[in-house]
């Protein structure tokens, strides 16, 4: 029988089960159980490589309903990449990658587009439609998605908006006219319009002044909180990182060579994560 | 030359027209299945018909009065200045007007869809419709193409047209024929099937420019730079690609009708 498309909403997506041979990894240094419920995203032994150039050799990675893993590295690393597998943009040479317990390596179109229903993607530059008002751009996912009408539309952008602290009259204007902060807080409501369970954000201070980076590590720190999302930052701002993270892990030569929370970062005695943190430190 | 340095480029090429047919054919499939986004639809035919309305304007009335300039010039020779029109009409609905329409049409539109398609690619944009869901297909390749369907034999028909008033200006202007006269020689030189052949060819070449363009735009890499290399090689392979395709296509109208 054929189900409306507000019906569908409404139900979630039927069409999504968990793996059953997938069984969530414990969380390196964390005593308690895997739960499967919260458990929203397991990348288990991802390689990747563009040609002779390995990016990925064997990346594993989880992160729980509630929590921010922070993914550091150098530049040209593969943090971004990973953010792109999540997303199912780029498809990895081997490995598992599960969204809610869902393997979404070598998934149809059908369930790649629902799993991406449950992701909000925040882009290093915004990636905003600049063809399209900041209005509709929060609007656009709900009319692709359909079942909404106008009214609430405008209810849910006037909402995201005021919740990453901006007013009303910005939804008219178009994405050139917003200042680098703004274009960040329009990327962030955007990618929490459809209230997604999971947000990864990239690089999302880079290239923003201290205050407003403030804002955005502030906003971020209040979607985990109040909406309870689990969220992946890729950055290589330490600053931010540790405001922001529950958790982090570096990223170099295709491995994650470390894995810990703030107390483990700060303490670690790994030479390239120290000269990393101490090196950006200085910098910042 | 080495064996690895020749195929590169021949790998390149290869994998090029791979890429290309895949597009091609999941824009067909896309035609038939929903969204249908009619919106973007129509407002890519205002773009690509409506706001190339001037150009070819433009094109189709200096076109028709060079072409009655030259060929007035000749035919007086040989006292066949009658056969003006004649010409003049057979020039531009066969070959004329939808050749340089389309290539016309290919410098304006094709290089706006490949630049701003371009642009949404290197600015993540591309990336960010698929995260949400929408397929870049169906929403950018999809009304594009099936705008540059429907507009291009339109704008054919303009060119057509206007080209033949032009060539009517200049049969007034230097052999004073009489506008009954102009339009009787050109109604002579036509047959049915230069009136299908003129419009089979602009919907062809309509499909290949849009094509070409949102498959550039959409494979652009390396930032600004990349955006005007697609651009370039956008508006370039295009219009080799009309005049090819113009070559076979009158080869086989002329094996099926005979002329």
């Amino acid at each position: 029988m054929f189900r409306s498309r507000r019906k569908r909403k409404e139900m979630g997506h039927p069409d999504l089960h968990p793996d059953p041979q997938w069984s969530p990894r414990a969380v390196p240094g964390r005593d308690r159980e895997p739960d499967p419920e919260n458990r929203m995203i397991d990348l288990e032994d991802v390689h990747l490589a563009f040609g002779e150039k390995v990016i990925l050799d064997g990346v594993w990675l989880e992160v729980d309903r509630g929590e921010t893993l922070v993914v550091m590295g150098g530049s040209g690393t593969g943090k971004s990449t990973i953010l792109r597998i999540i997303l199912g943009l780029l498809e990895p040479d081997s490995g598992r990658v599960y969204v809610h317990g869902v393997n979404i390596v070598h998934a149809n179109q059908r369930v790649l587009d629902q799993v991406r229903g449950e992701i909000g993607m925040v882009f290093q530059g915004g990636a905003l439609f600049d063809s399209l008002t900041v209005g509709e751009n929060l609007a656009f996912r709900l009319h692709e998605r359909g079942g909404y009408s106008d009214e609430e539309i405008e209810r849910l952008v006037e909402e995201k908006l005021s919740f990453v602290d901006l007013e009303s009259r910005v939804k008219n204007l178009m994405p050139a006219e917003l200042s680098g902060g703004m274009r960040k807080r329009v990327a962030i409501a955007r990618a929490v319009m459809g209230s997604p369970k999971i947000v990864l954000y990239d690089e999302p201070t880079t290239g923003l002044d201290p205050i407003t980076s403030e804002t955005i590590n502030t906003l971020i720190i209040k979607l985990r909180d109040q909406q309870n999302v689990a969220s992946i930052v890729v950055t290589h701002d330490i600053g931010s990182a540790l405001t922001v993270g529950d958790r982090f892990a570096m990223l170099k030569e295709g491995h994650i060579i470390f894995e810990g929370d703030a107390d483990a970062v700060k303490t670690t005695d790994d030479e390239y994560v120290r000269t990393f943190i101490d090196s950006r430190m200085i910098g910042a | 030359m080495t064996t690895a340095t020749l195929s590169r480029p021949v790998k390149s090429a290869l994998l090029g027209v791979q890429n290309m047919s895949l597009l091609v054919g999941r824009t067909f499939v896309a035609m038939v299945r929903p969204p249908f986004y009619v919106r973007d639809t129509f407002v890519q035919m205002d773009v690509l018909g409506v706001q190339s309305l001037v150009i070819v304007t433009l094109t189709g009335i200096f076109t028709g009065m060079v072409l009655a300039l030259q060929s007035a010039v000749q035919l007086s020779k040989f006292g066949a200045s009658l056969f003006v029109g004649q010409l003049v009409g057979a020039s531009v609905v066969r070959e004329l007007g939808p050749v340089l329409t389309a290539l016309m049409v290919s410098g304006r539109v094709g290089s706006g869809i490949a630049a701003e398609i371009g642009s949404m690619r290197v600015n993540e944009q591309i990336d960010a419709l698929e995260a949400m869901g929408t397929d870049p297909v169906k929403k950018l390749v999809k009304p594009r193409v099936l705008a540059g369907i429907i507009m291009m034999p339109i704008l054919t028909i303009a060119t057509d047209f206007i080209a033949i008033i032009g060539g009517q200006l200049i049969s007034w202007l230097m052999l004073h024929q009489s506008s009954s006269t102009y339009w009787n020689a050109v109604w002579s030189g036509l047959y049915l099937s230069d009136l299908f052949s003129g419009l089979a060819k602009p919907l062809v070449f309509g499909f290949v420019i849009t094509m070409v363009a949102c498959y550039r735009g959409l494979t652009t890499s390396g930032g600004t730079e990349g955006v005007g290399r697609s651009t370039t090689q956008a508006v370039v392979l295009s219009s080799v690609l009309v005049l090819a395709t113009d070559f076979f296509m009158t080869k086989l109208f002329i094996e099926v009708f005979g002329h």
